[in-house]
Order: C-alpha cells, then structure tokens, then sequence
C-alpha cells in the first residue's frame, strides 16, 4: 500500500513539474502527438548562447542536429524524444535556454477534411437513356417509393421491362437527368460507385459525357438521364459533382 | 463651424462622395476645353492665348470645341473662369475625366469566380467590378504568401511575382527545402490556388482575374504536401517581414498555441505588417477550440471564416464571435492551378504485379462499371467478403522526363484492414529510375506503411514525388503483406491523382476552405494599400470590418458580423493613423 502511495506522489509531482513547463505547453496544454512532429524541438535562447550550450541541454537525448533559425530561435533533432513535457522539465533552469517548445504541425485550410465513407454496393446504375423527356436544365429529382419509380421507368423504358425492385425503407433512387441536348452523342455514366458523405452532403460523381468534336452525331434533340440506386440515410443533400468538381445538381430526400 | 471644414466632414461621412473626393482630380489637369462663339476669329484665339497664357491645342471639329493647354502654375478653376469671362468665348470647361462603371475583366473563367461577382445571388460578391472602377493595380504592395509553394510560371501569374534580386531569383524563399526556389515541387496546388484570388492577372484574356488585377506576390514555401511545421511557417513570417511585406497571407491554421509563431507574428506587428489568417475547416467554434495564428489575438491578424455562394457560413468553416473577424467567399472558388494531374486507374491496365494477385478492375464492389480500382482481382473482400490472393503488390512506370514537369506529388485514398501480429502491412512506394519499388534487394523510397483497419471509411494520403522530377523513368506502387490464413485483410486503392506543376500552366481548379477566402481579403488588403498609401494596417482592418456587407450567416459567428466587401472598404474613408493634421 505504502509502495502504491509512493508511486501516486510521484506520478502528482511529476504532473506538477510538466504544469510548470505550460510555457513550453502553451495555454491548451499537452499537444497530441499527430499536432507535432516527433523529435523536433524549436529553442528560444538568450542572445549569448550558441549552439554548443544548446547541445548540451539536450545530450541526454542524443542530439542529431542543432539549427540556427535567426531571432535566437534553434531548431534542436533528437533521436530519443521523452515527449514535450520531459524535455521542457529537462532543460529548465540551464543557462541560455529560456524556452523550449515542440515544432509544431501545420496544414494548409484549403481542402476541408473529407470523410470519405465506402457502402458495400452503394450505388447502382438502374438505367441510362439518352430520351428521358423532362426539362431543359440539368436537373436531379429523388423517387422515394414504388409508385414514384413505376412512372419514370415507363418514361424511359415503356411497359417493356418491369421496373426493378427497391427496398425503399433502406434504399431511395435518383434521376440525373442533363437537360435538353441538341444532339445525340451526350450521355451521363457513374464515375464512382461509392458514395461519400461529409457533413451532412453526399457526392454523387457522375461524368457528363459530349460528343467529341468533328463527330458526326444524329441531328436529334436529346435528353439523357441516368437513374441510380442509392443508400439512405447519413445525409441531407446529395451533390451530383462532375470530374471537374462542378455541382451540376443537387437533391434532398424526401 | 468654418462652411469648408462642415464639407470635408460630409465629404467624409458620405462613402460614396468621400471616394470620389479622396482619389483627387476628376480632371485633366493642366488644360481646359474652350468652344469659342461661331465667327470668332484666329486673331482673337491668339489674343486671349497671348493675355491668360498657355496655348491652343488642337481642334475637336465634332465637339466644336479647341483644347487650351494651360501655362504652369494656372490652376483648372482659375483658367475656366478666365476664358469664360473672355469675348468669342461661348464656354470654358475642364476636361473631365471618365471611368468605367463595373469593371469586368476579359479573363475566360470570371464568368465562374462568384465570389468576384456573383450573377446567380447578386450582392453575394466582394462587389469587385465595382471596386475595379476605382482600382485594379495593386503592384505597388508586396504580398507574402506563406504556403505550400506557388508555380510562379503559372501563364497568369508569370508577370505578378516580387522581384527577389539576384538573391531571390525565384520571388521567394523555400523553407521546407531550405533553398530560394519556392517553386511547388511536390505539385501541391494550394499556394497557386491562394496567390491566384489575390492577384492573377486580370483583363488578360487568361484563366482567371485575381482581386488585383496586378499584384507583386512573394512566395514563401512554408507547407509541404502534408503540411509545415512551427519552424518553417516562422522563418517564412520573419522574411517576409524583413523584406518589405505589407500583407502576409495565412491560410493555414494549427491546433497548439506556439510561442515561437506568436513571437514572428508579434514581430511583423511591431513592423506594420497585416496578417490575414484562416479560422480553419473543423466547423468548430475557435472560440473554444483556437486554431492559430488566427487566436492568438494580435491586432494585426485579420481571421476570415468561409462564406458559401448564398453567403450562407459554410459548412466547414470555423467560427467565433471574439476571435473570426469577418467572412469572404470560401466554397467552390475557381483560381489558378500548378499543373493538370494525372487521375485515375485507367494507364494503370498493364501495370506488373508479381502474382498477379492485384489488378485493375472494374470497380465490383458497388457493381459501377466505370470505377477502377486497385484490389483484389476477385473484388469479393472490398464488397464485404474473403480474399485470398492479397499478399501481392502492383506497380506502374510513369515518366516525368520532360523539363518542363517542375513539381510532383501524389495523392489517393485507400482502403485496408491489415493482419495483425506483425504480418501484415499496407505499402506504398516509388522507384526514381524505374523498376519494382517493392525489390527486397533494391527497394525503392517508401511513401507510406500502414498497419491496422481503415473500415469502411477511405483514408487520404499526400506524398511528395518530387525524387521522380527528370527521371525519364519512375514507378509508384501499392503493396498488401497478408498470409493466406488471413482472408479478411486486405485493401484497395479507391482514388489517386498524380499531381504536377508544369511550367507555363495554365490550368485552373475548384478549391474551397477557409484558405480561398482568407485569399480574398489579402487581395481587398492589397487594394486599400495600393489606394491609399499612407494607410497603416489598424486603417486597413478598421475599413474591411466595417466596410463590409452584414451578413446574417455571420452575426453572432464573428466579431463584425459582415462579409468582407471590396468595394465597401475602398468606400469607408477614415483619417488614416499616423499622420498628423491639422486645420487652419
């Protein structure tokens, strides 16, 4: 019990002693470890103190390399890195070293973290037509029960084929319809069978296909759509995007 | 209350007026138009010539009106009021000066920069052909970009980068590399996409306008492919500060408080430098949860949160009513890109694997026959089920001899659950020179080795190529390391582009964050520099926070509540600090 209670005041102490490196710790405490990178250590030193004080410090770790980074600031590589607080506790109080902290991780803002979530069998091509009628504009609609799927499968298909069976409960279809064509030769084709959700928005990619040029293509009006099978649920909106990125429609369940 | 100073303070309380009086004349100076009464003689033109001074300049048949060009020290006022008081003078006038209302741009895809001028929600724009009228020359402000590297022979960037000298012949500094060549070498796009919105040449009949039209952008590589750390992202803030910066732009953020930035940061204040900041895409408040430098609270930082085309907070974007100042345009911006990448799976068909256990497929596990990915050929494991065959790797040779590749990278998504107990492992590599980057004997340079489970989520994956720049020859690979007891594990390779910096680019991307948007109020910065000098970096906050257009999305969100608004704080005139005046 004594042996226990020894350990639980070590432990305290040593939790006090990295409480008085929160300068090297900052204000939001002890970094996670994929917020630094590992080994990396940045020296404020006072103005007298050159790169021999410095290795030195930090020879108990075995020192790779000691950088001058200007304004009295040194970037310092160990091999064996005891983590942030144990090095701050390690080097306080030694002369020329005024502060030390980690050399910490940033990224770039411009691509918000994607989370990329993969269904098994996710979305299915249920049909593509290049007559499907409807408006002039790109456009997505959601079918959410059987009825809904009967009148736009006869739009396409007529009664010749029997529209396929959907369980509505799990699953929703939607209609990518491009929009009035002025020939044939456009048409529109899954580019990724997987549908990811980020915050609430799904990406549906699907490649707006035209006619290469010099083509000779039927001088017909046309409508191509694409209508997909795909998972409910986990999201608001679904975003038909382009390989370009472009949202070419969007569409809420319902 | 002396009548001229009550007119000033109008002049000052009214923005419109306030910048039409600031920008000076709305003449010519120096010369006036005179129409002089039908049957009014040569003789008298010289007469009146030879008793106010100067000289006729020529004859406007079509107006009826002669140029007088005025001599020195005659003022425009002065000079219509005597020509108008002479005889055979039917009028004097200055000759005023016209500017085009609305200026827009040649480039081909300002049609699609929304956040320059927004057709589909008008007013949901930085109202920048507006602000245009009034400038769209911003060369004489130096603009540091501390980010992952600029292709500075981007065609609409080529003419807008700083002049470094024979020290700096690359307009920058690369801190990642330690040398002065700031060029994007590991393809990353993101600093070319951010020195775009600020200042790609606009009017150019090229790519895209920036906010500046002519900008001069220095370019400091801070971020690699994966990111930058505290000690690359300072020295990037100190050169940029000791080489004459006015607006550093920072559309970066991290999750610690650092001294050492905070220090650079505290320096560049101490020198009148503005930094303008990303609040980040975590949706999270920073308030609570600071992403820095935007929270380290100098009154020098401007933090922007990212605006969607409604002007609605994005959904990514970070907020916080004490420490994001203002929105800008943040989703779905077009700006400049380094190069085209090389996507997908498709040269990969004749790729060499040693057993044959890894393919090219049609994409079986969401049964679309257009998504190739890299697995199992039997696709059964990515669907749910067992494989068999995945202790294999698959390699492809892609050549990037060609001098004009300045920069490559890579990036993809894979999915994979590796045995455990040390067996199993996910790999993937290159070789510079070609061959298996996989040989035991001769491996190639590991880019990343992977062990555990991503389920069913794909993890992304950023790696610098730069080691195949000039390899005529240099194979990228993906290893499974299973046992055949072990037909849960395995993995795939659902996305993968191979991105470049090609030199002359001319390609463009669609970015969004709150990098794009911090872009645009270092460009609205640069503008208010370039527009009145004298301005000090309080001036230039003080006129983009109330400058700006309220926003609703952003009342309670930021400090101002407002989107930042071009045209607006070109508008908000205050007496600039620093300077000292006095009325007489």
């Amino acid at each position: 019990m004594r042996s226990r209670q020894s350990s639980i005041l070590v432990l305290v102490a040593l939790a006090l002693l990295a409480g008085c490196a929160a300068r090297a710790a900052g204000p939001s405490g002890a970094p996670a470890a994929r917020d630094r990178v590992p080994g990396r250590y940045l020296v404020t030193a006072a103005p007298e103190a050159g790169p021999a004080a410095i290795r030195k410090a930090f020879r108990p770790w075995g020192v790779e390399r000691v950088e001058d980074l200007g304004t009295h600031t040194w970037l310092v590589r160990i091999r064996h890195d005891p983590g942030p607080a144990a090095v701050a506790h390690g080097v306080r109080g030694i002369a020329g070293i005024r502060a030390v902290q980690p050399d910490y991780i940033y990224r770039a803002t411009g691509s918000p973290a994607r989370t990329i979530r993969t269904v098994p069998q996710s979305v299915r091509v249920l049909a593509t037509a290049s007559q499907c009628g409807g408006g002039n504009a790109p456009s997505a609609s959601w079918i959410g029960s059987s009825q809904g799927l009967r009148t736009v499968w006869r739009r396409i298909h007529g009664t010749r084929r029997p529209p396929p069976v959907i369980d509505f409960r799990n699953d929703g279809v939607v209609l990518v319809s491009m929009g009035r064509r002025p020939t044939g030769g456009y048409r529109l084709a899954l580019a990724g069978g997987f549908l990811p959700v980020n915050k609430g928005s799904a990406t549906l990619r699907v490649n707006w296909i035209t006619p290469s040029p010099g083509h000779v293509r039927a001088r017909v009006i046309s409508r191509p759509c694409l209508l997909l099978r795909v998972p409910r649920g986990g999201y608001r909106e679904i975003r038909v995007v382009d390989r370009h990125g472009r949202v070419r429609a969007t569409v809420r369940p319902h | 209350m002396k009548p001229a100073l009550l007119v000033f303070l109008v002049l000052c309380l009214v923005p419109g007026l306030a910048l039409a009086g600031s920008h000076g004349r709305d003449y010519v100076p120096g010369r006036i138009l005179v129409r002089f009464r039908s049957g009014t003689g040569a003789a008298m033109q010289q007469q009146a010539v030879q008793t106010l001074g100067g000289h006729l300049g020529p004859h406007i048949a079509a107006l009826h009106v002669t140029r007088v060009n005025l001599p020195a020290g005659t003022s425009v006022a002065q000079a219509v009021k005597a020509w108008s008081a002479r005889p055979g003078v039917a009028h004097a006038q200055p000759d005023f000066i016209y500017r085009p209302l609305d200026t827009t741009p040649n480039d081909p895809d300002f049609g699609q920069q929304w956040g320059l001028h927004n057709p589909r929600y008008p007013g949901d724009d930085i109202h920048a052909p507006q602000a245009w009228d009034h400038v769209t020359d911003c060369s004489d402000v130096l603009v540091a970009v501390v980010d992952s590297g600029i292709n500075y022979t981007q065609a609409d960037l080529q003419g807008e980068m700083w002049n470094g000298g024979s020290s700096y012949p690359h307009h920058g500094y690369d801190f990642v590399a330690g040398d002065n060549d700031p060029q994007a070498s590991d393809g990353a796009g993101h600093g070319t996409h951010v020195a775009g919105i600020i200042g790609a040449a606009g009017n150019n009949g090229t790519d895209t306008a920036g906010v500046c039209w002519h900008a001069r952008i220095m370019a400091l590589r801070a971020l690699g492919i994966s990111g930058g750390t505290t000690s690359t992202v300072a020295q990037a803030v100190n050169f940029a500060v000791s080489h004459g910066a006015r607006v550093i732009n920072m559309s970066l953020g991290g999750s610690q408080y650092d001294q050492v930035l905070k220090d650079a940061i505290d320096n560049a204040r101490s020198n009148g430098v503005l930094v303008v900041a990303a609040a980040g895409n975590d949706g999270a408040d920073d308030d609570s949860s600071p992403t820095y430098p935007c929270a380290f609270g100098d009154d020098n930082i401007v933090c922007v949160a990212a605006l969607d085309q409604s002007y609605g907070l994005a959904s990514y974007s970070n907020y916080g009513a004490k420490t994001v100042d203002v929105g800008a345009p943040g989703s779905t911006i077009v700006s400049l890109w380094p190069g085209s990448p090389l996507t997908g799976f498709q040269s990969w068909l004749s790729s060499s694997t040693s057993q044959g256990n890894w393919g090219v497929i049609a994409n079986s596990c969401t049964s679309s026959s257009q998504t190739y990915i890299l697995a199992d050929p039997s696709g059964t494991w990515c669907a749910g089920g067992t494989s068999t065959s995945s202790n294999d790797y698959i390699y492809h040779d892609y050549g990037f001899a060609s001098p004009s590749v300045l920069g490559i990278g890579l990036q993809y998504e894979a999915l994979y659950t590796t045995e455990g107990g040390g067996t199993g492992y996910f790999n993937a590599a290159y070789k510079a020179g070609g061959g298996n980057p996989f040989d035991p004997i001769n491996p190639g340079t590991q880019l990343d080795h992977e062990t555990g489970s991503t389920g069913n989520t794909a993890r992304a994956f950023s790696d610098d190529l730069s080691g195949c720049l000039n390899q005529s020859s240099c194979t990228l690979g993906f290893q499974m390391h299973t046992s055949s007891a072990a037909p849960s594990h395995s993995g795939a390779v659902v996305a993968l582009e191979v991105l470049r910096s090609i030199q002359d680019s001319n390609a463009t991307q669609t970015e969004s964050g709150t990098s794009m948007a911090t872009a645009f109020v270092s460009g609205i910065a640069a503008m208010l520099y370039a527009y009145n000098p004298h301005f000090g970096y309080r001036d230039v906050i003080t006129a983009i926070d109330r400058g700006g257009v309220a926003d609703p999305a952003l009342a309670g969100n930021t400090v101002s509540g407002r989107a930042a608004d071009a045209m607006g704080a070109l508008a908000y005139i205050q007496a600039p600090t620093g300077i000292k005046a006095s009325v007489h």
